[in-house]
């Protein structure tokens, strides 16, 4: 058993009388890849906005590298090793991408060195002083990613990484995250089968709020009750 | 204020640079970090009353007005900053305006030390070392200090602090998650914005030599405002464009009519509707100038 990054206990969250997330425990070890999947409204994104400090907990308890942080705020949360990207990529629109990489590195010089490194490994080079707003779809994806790696988390949850995205950019996407680091977790929440199953080693399905499968790809793709809800 | 000739010209150049620094300051909360303050006034007269109090009542020095001046603002902008940045962007805006209005009451009501509705008048354009008793000597000291306001007013602008608080304004979410807090930088801007605007309403008692609790009133958080849409928000020198235009319309218009109000708010219409940018963008559309 690896070191535990990222754990959840007994999570909920309830938007009225609807309940969201439904005591979802979860335990996510360094390095891994895992992927969350289910129907649309099976609460995989609001996991994620609890998780990341987007939206506050109703029940249950967030554990990032030991500490509680059920009611630290979000920016808290990225200092103690936590990122993520949005479904629809959050970047400063009105700022260059050279800009928005330097805001995105600026809690530190070692990431303002970093983001020098990184830009290569991205693809921006040629893009460094246009607008994140005028940059195409696809890229303004790789930017926020780009940025949410900068602060070097050790879990990086990733909300839909290649939807709206055409067969090239996805491969590019998936490529980029399988050479991030390997003592970084990633949790990716997608629709697409073949990038959850070329990128994880782990597949976490939800319904209705609830857990109701995990595991390795292959147990999942032959699970019947997971067939039902959800592969078809 | 009865000044003719060079005299007014001069008078006028002065309110031109008063307004440019209170317009650019305001822009720091306005243009950056998106958020529209109807509280600006307090702090502009806050910067006014606290050179007015200082020089007439406790230590007739100018210099020593202005820091006091400084000081009350920035404290001010402190505490009415940490009441209200929590709160999303009307309440915000409701908030300020609400705030400015308890001050305007306080200096309207408190009559034994602010003199009420007759204001303070007397200030003294004197220091231990010098005294400007005309506007002609005073008019270089203006200079001076609108000269370093606006040099470290862009300084802010082009600092990382600057783009920091460009990017929280832009996307509050993203800006969250670089690990940086977003009412610290909030606070951080407010702070300085209110403490060029003290330093504005400093220069301005001082250039009249008198202060009423009118400046207090919301209208005067207004006019950075309508400066800043003039000029243009996403521009450095956009609030000194616009409060160029802003002394010339109300000079002119109020030479000819009472109407000021009316012709400002026809130009401004006129504008919104026709280059949001303000003028600066409208140059640049036209004639493809970058500033």
């Amino acid at each position: 058993m690896g070191k535990e990054v990222l754990k959840t206990s007994g999570l909920v969250k309830k938007f009225g009388e609807f309940v969201a997330v439904n005591k979802v425990s979860l335990v996510f070890e360094e390095g891994e890849r895992t992927a969350m999947i289910g129907p649309n409204g099976a609460g995989k994104s609001t996991y994620i906005n609890v998780v990341s400090g987007q939206l506050a907990a109703d029940g249950g308890s967030v554990f990032l590298n030991g500490r509680d942080i059920t009611k630290a705020p979000a920016h808290e949360r990225v200092k103690m090793g936590l990122n993520r990207t949005f479904q629809i990529p959050s970047v400063f629109r009105s700022l260059t991408v050279k800009e928005n990489l330097t805001v995105a590195s600026s809690r530190s010089k070692q990431g303002i060195q970093d983001f020098r490194e990184i830009v290569d490994e991205l693809g921006l080079s040629p893009y460094m002083n246009v607008k994140a707003g005028q940059l195409p779809y696809g890229l303004m994806k790789i930017l926020e990613l780009g940025m949410a790696i900068l602060s070097k988390p050790t879990i990086l949850l990733l909300d839909e990484p290649t939807a709206g995205l055409n067969v090239g950019e996805k491969e590019r996407i998936v490529s980029l995250l399988q050479r991030l680091p390997a003592n970084m977790s990633v949790l990716i929440v997608e629709h697409d089968m073949d990038v959850v199953f070329t990128f994880s080693r782990r597949v976490v399905v939800m319904h209705k709020g609830e857990v109701i499968a995990d595991g390795p790809p292959e147990k999942i793709a032959a699970d019947e009750k997971v067939r039902e809800v959800y592969l078809g | 204020m009865g000044f003719t000739g060079d005299r007014f010209i001069i008078y006028l150049a002065s309110l031109f640079m008063i307004f440019s620094v209170f317009a650019t300051s305001y822009n720091i909360v306005f243009g950056y970090l998106k958020h529209v303050s109807f509280g600006h006034s307090l702090f502009y007269a806050a910067g006014a009353y606290g050179v007015a109090l200082l020089t007439t009542k406790l230590v007739p020095d100018m210099m020593l007005g202005i820091l006091s001046g400084i000081a009350l603002a920035t404290l001010l902008a402190v505490a009415v900053g940490a009441l209200t940045l929590r709160h999303s962007s009307i309440y915000f805006a409701m908030l300020t305006l609400a705030f400015a209005m308890l001050f305007y009451s306080l200096l309207l009501k408190w009559r034994n030390f602010t003199g009420g509705s007759d204001g303070i008048s007397g200030i003294p354009r004197s220091s231990f070392l010098f005294t400007l008793s005309s506007i002609e000597n005073y008019y270089p000291l203006l200079f001076v200090f609108f000269l370093a306001s606006m040099i470290l007013l862009n300084w802010v602008d082009v600092s990382r602090f600057g783009l920091l608080l460009k990017a929280l304004g832009d996307n509050e979410d993203r800006f969250k998650f670089t690990g940086l807090s977003v009412y610290r930088y909030k606070l951080s801007g407010f702070m300085v914005s209110g403490f060029f605007s003290g330093l504005a309403g400093s220069l301005y008692a001082l250039l009249l030599r008198a202060v009423t609790p009118d400046i207090a009133y919301w209208t005067t958080a207004a006019e950075p405002l309508i400066m800043t849409l003039l000029g243009g928000a996403q521009y450095f020198l956009g609030p000194s464009v616009g409060a160029f235009i802003f002394v010339i319309i109300t000079t002119l218009t109020a030479r000819v009519a009472e109407y000021w109000q009316l012709f400002m708010g026809v130009v401004l219409v006129a504008l919104l509707l026709g280059a949001r940018g303000g003028v600066l963008d409208l140059v640049e559309r036209l004639w493809g100038r970058k500033f």
